[in-house]
């Protein structure tokens, strides 16, 4: 049986800042582009400013978004990227999360 | 990138090119050139098209933009484009090259004359489509071919040929983008406030 194989560990080493669903939603977004902006993030996650600003702020505690805030036309703009340790994390999420879900099925 | 992930990228893009605006410029400029075409203002017509990329980019920022928000794709995405937005222009120039210098037989080149520029303007529209991964395009390549050679051989003028053919992505991209508006409302940079 497959299932016994599987170590609690595994699931427990599933990095906690990207298994939410809104930060994941963020992350996929940000990992598929080169960057973009709070409002682009907004449009695409369906997310509230403020839930958004919330979770882009665990996102850069954890070092893995980089925010750049500039001043554009005298608008406050804010532009959005994952940092190397963000994609890193991003693509070890998706092996740790393969590799739970294969052993769970 | 996993498949998953250029799904996600995938359909970014595609969410890109759906608020009409860029279907409405191209439109507009093809109608509006046709226009002073027929009204025997050729010239003017190079006005239209200087201007198209400056009010796409106004339209984009303006309406677009607070809207739908900025994103810059991946090398990848804007060689490409920047590659179809180039081999658009190639194309029209050297079809138009070849009908020049190269010529067919007088009575053809007299029946096709009028078609011409709507056959160029078909085939970089189909080039931009496929730069772009914008299926409609090819739809607007289709019409553009299509309007230049029924007016040709009704014997109407090339003028007329584009006027007609900028009315169908001109009504396409209005529409897009009222519903784009409908959809979309504008936003604010939360994260700067």
């Amino acid at each position: 049986m497959r299932a016994a194989q599987l170590d609690p560990r595994e699931i427990a080493a599933l990095d906690k800042v990207m298994h939410e669903p809104a930060r994941l939603s963020i992350v996929a977004c940000l990992y598929a582009v080169a960057d973009a902006d709070f409002v682009f993030l907004q449009s695409q996650t369906g997310m509230t400013g403020g839930n958004l600003s919330a979770h882009l702020k665990k996102l850069e505690q954890a070092a893995y978004i980089q925010v750049t805030k500039e001043f554009v036309d005298g608008r406050p703009h804010t532009t959005l990227s994952l940092t190397k340790q963000g994609r890193d994390a991003f693509r070890e999420y998706l092996r740790t999360l393969r590799t739970v879900l294969t052993l769970l099925e | 990138m996993t498949n998953g992930i250029r799904g996600i990228e995938s359909r970014i893009y595609q969410a890109y090119w759906q608020d009409g605006s860029t279907d409405l410029v191209l439109g507009l400029v093809v109608f509006l050139s046709g226009l002073v075409w027929a009204l025997g203002y050729f010239a003017a017509a190079i006005a239209f098209w200087a201007a198209a990329t400056p009010a796409w980019l106004l339209l984009r920022q303006r309406i677009v933009e607070p809207r739908l928000g900025r994103v810059r794709f991946a090398p990848r995405r804007t060689g490409r484009l920047r590659i179809g937005f180039m081999g658009a222009i190639a194309v029209g120039l050297g079809v138009l090259a070849l009908v020049v210098t190269l010529g067919w037989s007088p009575e053809a080149a007299r029946w096709m004359a009028p078609a011409i520029p709507s056959l160029i303007m078909g085939m970089m529209a189909a080039v931009l489509g496929a730069a772009a991964e914008v299926g409609r395009f090819g739809l607007y390549a289709g019409w553009f071919v299509l309007t230049g050679l029924v007016i040709a051989a009704m014997g109407g003028e090339p003028g007329v040929a584009l006027l007609v053919g900028g009315l169908v992505p001109a009504g396409a991209g209005a529409l897009m983008l009222r519903r784009f508006l409908k959809d979309f409302p504008p936003l604010s940079d939360g994260e700067a406030e």
